[in-house]
């Protein structure tokens, strides 16, 4: 676990609520991203996380920390995911996510995408596409090189032959430009 | 410590030296404006290497936490946890 994770997941067995909002506001993006590729259902994405977070702290008490705490949030998000597609009989749209018990009860099936839905993340996709593709090639390179193909800040300053103080900076920087742009979708939902 | 949006961002790639994460931490837990900037930035990270975004994640994260504070069944700490032990329980 990193330490990050340690000092927060400590802090928030000890019945510090602040930092459980903190390791939330960390990782909700991923777990709904995992439900999500599972069930396809925009609407329910955002209940099951908001259902696999409360289950973690519920349980929290019991996370032995020898696993990293995101693993261990991830399989709780997947067996929510599961159990969702149980009660209502379909079955996981994405084999490659672990799922390995979950019986193959229905078509594979996005009945619950609304038009309306889809077209709203499609239209997020390409906002974030436009946004990506009008950032520097400096800032690019760097935030592709980190979040899609994973490489740590020292491998990214080692091929670009950078210091990691302009890594950390321009992933920082890309961030944000794209964030500014997609500031429709962060907003309250009204 | 004061507010450093580039050691949010460091944060959420763990990628902060040891020396200072726990410093950084406990300025998450302190300050608003750099928990929010910390929502944004994990939303974006999240679309780049998922291409999936929740809309409004300041929105989930009050519901969870409306959720959590009002929680009965809220984790027992360490404290009690071994306070039980002792008791064989």
């Amino acid at each position: 676990m990193g330490d990050s994770d340690h000092i927060l997941v400590d802090r928030a067995v000890k019945g510090d609520q602040k930092a459980f909002e903190v390791l939330v506001r960390q990782y909700q993006g991923k777990v709904a991203a995992v439900i999500a590729r599972l069930i396809g259902d925009s609407d329910r994405v955002r209940d099951l996380t908001q259902e696999t977070f409360i289950k973690a702290y519920r349980a929290l008490h019991s996370f032995r920390g020898d696993a990293a705490f995101y693993t261990w949030l991830y399989r709780i998000a997947t067996n929510t995911a599961k159990n969702h597609l149980i009660a209502s009989h379909r079955a996981p749209l994405d084999n490659d996510v672990e799922m390995d018990d979950v019986d193959q009860v229905a078509p594979q099936l996005r009945d619950n995408d609304t038009p309306e839905k889809i077209v709203l993340q499609d239209e997020l996709l390409k906002n974030f596409e436009l946004a990506l593709a009008a950032l520097p090639e400096s800032m690019k390179t760097v935030i592709v090189l980190r979040d899609v193909h994973g490489h740590s800040y020292e491998e990214i300053a080692r091929l670009l032959q950078c210091p990691i103080g302009t890594v950390r900076s321009r992933i920082y920087r890309a961030r944000q430009e794209i964030a500014n742009r997609l500031k429709h979708y962060l907003r309250p939902v009204s | 410590m004061s507010c450093n949006p580039e050691l949010v961002s460091a944060f959420l790639d763990n990628e902060l030296d040891s020396v200072i994460v726990g410093a950084v931490t406990e300025h998450l837990l302190s300050c608003d404006d750099c928990v929010q900037t910390m929502t944004r930035l994990a939303a974006v990270k999240a679309v780049m290497s998922d291409k999936f975004m929740v809309h409004d994640p300041e929105g989930l994260t009050l519901s969870v936490m409306n959720v959590v504070t009002n929680d009965r069944t809220a984790p027992p700490s360490n404290g009690m946890m071994s306070f039980l032990k002792k008791l064989g329980i």
